[in-house]
C-alpha cells in the first residue's frame, strides 16, 4: 500500500510540474466555464439542469470525457518505458499493481479536480443567491469521477500497449469513443429492445448509467459497481500487459 | 563463488506464461460481467435518491402498483418536437415526464421496461402505434402496455395540463405547464394494464340494433355502424360479445352491457333481465332511437326504469351561416357541446372533456330529463345543448321544420343530452363494504356512437365505456411540486458574477498557478 502511495505522490508531482497539465486544465475549466455559463443562460437560470449539464448531461462533457484521459495517461506507461525509466520502476520494491495504481489515481485525481469546477460553481451560485441542490451535485460530482477512472484506466492500458505516447493518446481516444458510442453500434447492429443485442446495448450504455442516476440524483448501486469493476477490468489489464515486459 | 548464469526464457515457457496470463483474463472479464449482471439484480440493487424533493423516490401509491404487476409492462413514449409557442412547456413536460418514467424503471427493471421512440424516427414510431392500435397524438402520448392490456396518456391531457398564457405581444405571456399529473396518470394506466382478465363488454343483437362490426357505407354515405366503436374499445383493452337476450341471463362475466338503436321492441322478460341484472350491481348503457316508435318495450321505457325519461323530438340548435345564425335546416339537428357550458366537469366520462375544451357530437338527439328516480339513485346531466336550442316536434304529417315554435315547443332552453345515472345497491347489512353500484349511461342519441362521429366522439366513448367498467382508477397521487431553483439572470449583475467566476476567474487561477510552476522549474 505504501508502494502505492509513493507512486501516486510521485505521478502527481510529475503532473503537475509539467505544462501540459496546466494547459489541459485550463482549456478544459476556460470551456466547462463558457458551456455553464451558456446553459444557465439557455435555461433561464435552472441552476440544477445547468450543473447537471455541466456534469454529465450535455455533450461537451463527453467530448472532454473522450479526450481529456488519453492525453493525460498517454506518456504515463509508454514514455517511461520509451526512456526506460519503468525498467527502474519495476525493479522498485513496489509491485506492478501498485505502479499501475498509482497512476490510475493519479490521473482520475486529476480529473476529479478539474470536475471539482462544479463544486466552485455551485458555490458561485449559492453566493448569488440560487443554492443548488448540494446533495445532488455531490451525487453528479461522484458520477462524473467515476466515469473518469473508467476512462483513465482505458488510457492506461493503452499506453502500456505501446511505445508511443501519442499512438497510445490516439488508441484510448478511439476505445473511448467506441466504448461511449457501443450502444449506437449496437443498434446499427439491429439492437431492438426484446433482443440480445438490446440487453446488451442497455448494459453498457455509458451514458445512460450516468444519465439515468447520478445527475439525477441518484446513487444507484449497480451503476456504481459498473464503473468500479470496468474500472478494475482496466487496470488488471494495464498491470498484464506492464508484466509482459518480463517475459516476453 | 560461481556465478550464476543467465538463461534465456524459452518459447514453451513464454506460451505457458501466456496462456496463464490470456485465462486470468477471460476469468477476470467473466467475473466482472457476473458482478455488473448480479449487481443489477432487484434484491441486490441499492438507490439512495439524494434529491430535496424526493423526486427520485415513487410515490407510494404508484410503488405498490408497480410492486403488485404480475408481469413487465411496456411503456412506449411517442414525444413529438413542439410548435414554437409551447416549445417551452411542451420541452418541460416531456423532460418531467422522462425523468418520471427513468425512476420509474430503474426502481423495478422486472417490472416496468420503457421504450422511447425517437421523435426523428417518424416511419418507426408511426409501425408502433399501427402495431399497438392505438392513435397518434399531435403533442405527443404514452402507451403503457401488457399483454392485450393497453392505456393512452396523450401528453397535454392526462399528462399535463397547460395554461396557454397570452399571445398578445404587448400582454406577452409564455405557456406553461399549470399541473403536472404524471405520476398520477402512470399510476392508473398501470392499474388498467395490470389486469389478467380483460373486460368484456356485450352489446345486446337481435332487436335491429346497430350493427357492431359492419364496415360498409350505409345510409347517405355515412358509417352508422359501431365498427369504429368496437376498434377503439378492442384497443383500450375491451372484448367486445354480442348478447342475444331472449331471455337469456346477462353473462356473469359481463363488465358492460350496451343497448343501441334497437328498432323492435324488448320483450318484457328481456327488459326484467336487463333491469334485474343493473339492480344486481351491472353497468348499462342505453341510447335514444329515433327509428323507432316509443311503445312497450323500447329503449325510453327501459331508461324510465332509471329515473331517466328520454322525451319526444329531436334538441336543435342555429347554425351559424353567412348572414348569422340560421334555423330550418336538418343541419340544426347537429349538437357540437364544447367546454364547460356543455359537458359536465363534475363527471369522470366528462370532466377531462371539458377542461381541454373537447367537443362531442350529437345528431338528431332526444332530450333527456328526470323522471322521479329513487332516493339511491344519482343522477347527473353529462351533455347538454346551448342555450339557444329548442325541442323540435314533428308537425302532423311526422316531418321537422327545424324551426323553433314558442307556442308548441320548448325554446331557449338547454336540454341534456346524455346522463349518467349511479345507483347504490345495498345488501340488505349495513356495512358500507357490501355496499355495490349499479351504472347506466342514457344517451339521447346512437349517433354519438357510431362511426362517423367516432373521430370526434371517441374520448367521450371510451370515458363512459370505462366508468361503466369502473375502469377509471381516480388514484390519490399527489401531483409533485417543483422545487426547481432558479438564479434570476435578468435581475441586476447576476450574469455577468456568475461568467466572471466561470470564465475568468477559474481558468486565470489556473493559468497563474501554471506560470508559477513553470517560473520555478526554470530557477
Amino acid at each position: 500500500m505504501s508502494g502505492l502511495w509513493t507512486i501516486l505522490r510521485r505521478e502527481l508531482a510529475g503532473l503537475f510540474f509539467s505544462p501540459l497539465a496546466w494547459v489541459l486544465l485550463f482549456a478544459a475549466l476556460a470551456l466547462n466555464g463558457a458551456m455553464f455559463v451558456l446553459y444557465v443562460g439557455l435555461t433561464d437560470g435552472a441552476v440544477d439542469d445547468s450543473l447537471s449539464n455541466a456534469l454529465g448531461t450535455a455533450w461537451p462533457y463527453w467530448a472532454m470525457m473522450a479526450v481529456l484521459p488519453p492525453l493525460l495517461t498517454m506518456k504515463m506507461i509508454s514514455e517511461e518505458s520509451r526512456a526506460g525509466v519503468l525498467e527502474f520502476l519495476l525493479t522498485a520494491p513496489v509491485s506492478d499493481w501498485a505502479v499501475v495504481a498509482g497512476k490510475l489515481l493519479a490521473a482520475t485525481t486529476f480529473m476529479a479536480l478539474l470536475w471539482s469546477s462544479a463544486l466552485f460553481y455551485g458555490l458561485a451560485l449559492a453566493w448569488l443567491g440560487a443554492a443548488p441542490d448540494w446533495p445532488v451535485l455531490l451525487g453528479s460530482y461522484l458520477g462524473a469521477v467515476l466515469v473518469s477512472a473508467l476512462f483513465c484506466g482505458i488510457g492506461l492500458v493503452a499506453s502500456a500497449g505501446t511505445g508511443t505516447p501519442l499512438l497510445a493518446a490516439f488508441l484510448a481516444f478511439v476505445a473511448n469513443i467506441v466504448v461511449l458510442l457501443l450502444p449506437f453500434l449496437a443498434k446499427l447492429a439491429g439492437a431492438a429492445p426484446d433482443n440480445w443485442r438490446g440487453a446488451f446495448s442497455r448494459r453498457v450504455d455509458v451514458i445512460a448509467r450516468v444519465q439515468g442516476s447520478f445527475t439525477l440524483g441518484v446513487i444507484d448501486s449497480s451503476h456504481v459497481i459498473f464503473f468500479v469493476v470496468w474500472t478494475l477490468f482496466a487496470l488488471f489489464l494495464a498491470t498484464r500487459l506492464v508484466e509482459s515486459r518480463r517475459w516476453r | 563463488m560461481k556465478r550464476a548464469e543467465y538463461q534465456p526464457v524459452s518459447a514453451w515457457t513464454r506460451l505457458r506464461i501466456g496462456a496463464s496470463v490470456a485465462l486470468s483474463l477471460v476469468l477476470f472479464l467473466a467475473s466482472a460481467g457476473l458482478v455488473t449482471w448480479l449487481a443489477e439484480r432487484p434484491g441486490l440493487r441499492v438507490r439512495a435518491d439524494l434529491t430535496q424533493s424526493r423526486r427520485n423516490t415513487l410515490d407510494p401509491v404508484l410503488a405498490d402498483i408497480v410492486g403488485k404487476l404480475p408481469d413487465q409492462a411496456l411503456v412506449e413514449v411517442f414525444f413529438k418536437p413542439m410548435p414554437k409557442h409551447l416549445a417551452a412547456a411542451g420541452t418541460e413536460a416531456q423532460g418531467r415526464m422522462r425523468d418520471l418514467l427513468i425512476v420509474l424503471q430503474n426502481s423495478a427493471p422486472d417490472k416496468v421496461k420503457v421504450v422511447d421512440h425517437s421523435s426523428e424516427d417518424v416511419a418507426t414510431a408511426r409501425e408502433a402505434l399501427s402495431r399497438l392500435r392505438v392513435d397518434g397524438d399531435e403533442f405527443g402520448l404514452i402507451v403503457v402496455h401488457r399483454g392485450k392490456n393497453r392505456a393512452r396518456l396523450a401528453l397535454f391531457k392526462e399528462i399535463a395540463e397547460l395554461d396557454f398564457g397570452s399571445i398578445d405581444p404587448n400582454r406577452y405571456v409564455p405557456a406553461r405547464v399549470a399541473v403536472f399529473r404524471g405520476e398520477e396518470a402512470l399510476a392508473a394506466a398501470l392499474k388498467r394494464v395490470s389486469a389478467d382478465t380483460q373486460p368484456k363488454l356485450y352489446f345486446t343483437t337481435g332487436h335491429g340494433e346497430r350493427e357492431l362490426y359492419a364496415a360498409a357505407a350505409s345510409g347517405g354515405g355515412e358509417n352508422r355502424d359501431l365498427g369504429a366503436l368496437a376498434s377503439a374499445l378492442v384497443a383500450d383493452g375491451f372484448e367486445i360479445e354480442r348478447f342475444e337476450g331472449q331471455g337469456a341471463a346477462v353473462p356473469g362475466d359481463c363488465a358492460a352491457l350496451a343497448v343501441v338503436d334497437p328498432t323492435q321492441a324488448l320483450s318484457e322478460s328481456e327488459l326484467g333481465e336487463i333491469h334485474a341484472y343493473v339492480e344486481r350491481g351491472g353497468r348499462l348503457l342505453i341510447t335514444g332511437s329515433h327509428r323507432d316508435p316509443d311503445g312497450p318495450g323500447s329503449t325510453r321505457e327501459l331508461a324510465a326504469r332509471f329515473g331517466v325519461d328520454i322525451g319526444l323530438g329531436y334538441v336543435a340548435e342555429p347554425i351559424p351561416g353567412p348572414n348569422g345564425l340560421m334555423v330550418g335546416l336538418p343541419a340544426c339537428a347537429n349538437l357540437f357541446g364544447t367546454g364547460p357550458s356543455a359537458l359536465s366537469v363534475r363527471h369522470p366520462v366528462t370532466e377531462s372533456l371539458s377542461k381541454f375544451g373537447r367537443t362531442v357530437l350529437s345528431q338528431l338527439a332526444r332530450p333527456l330529463s328526470r323522471k322521479s328516480p329513487s332516493s339511491n339513485m344519482v343522477l347527473t346531466e353529462l351533455l347538454r345543448s346551448s342555450e339557444d336550442s329548442w325541442v323540435d316536434l314533428p308537425n302532423d304529417s311526422g316531418v321537422h321544420d327545424w324551426r323553433p315554435d314558442k307556442s308548441l315547443e320548448v325554446a331557449g332552453k338547454r336540454s341534456t343530452l346524455a346522463s349518467a345515472v349511479q345507483i347504490t345497491l345495498a345488501d340488505g347489512t349495513a356495512s358500507a363494504a357490501e355496499t355495490r353500484q349499479g351504472r347506466v349511461i342514457v344517451l339521447g342519441s346512437p349517433e354519438v356512437l357510431t362511426s362517423s362521429a367516432m373521430e370526434t366522439n371517441k374520448d367521450f366513448a371510451l370515458n363512459a365505456f370505462n366508468w361503466l367498467a369502473a375502469r377509471e382508477y381516480r388514484l390519490s397521487v399527489a401531483p409533485r411540486t417543483d422545487l426547481r431553483r432558479v438564479l434570476e439572470v435578468h435581475q441586476g449583475d447576476r450574469l455577468v458574477k456568475l461568467r466572471s467566476v466561470a470564465l475568468f476567474l477559474l481558468p486565470g487561477l489556473c493559468l497563474l498557478l501554471g506560470l508559477f510552476t513553470w517560473h520555478r522549474r526554470r530557477r
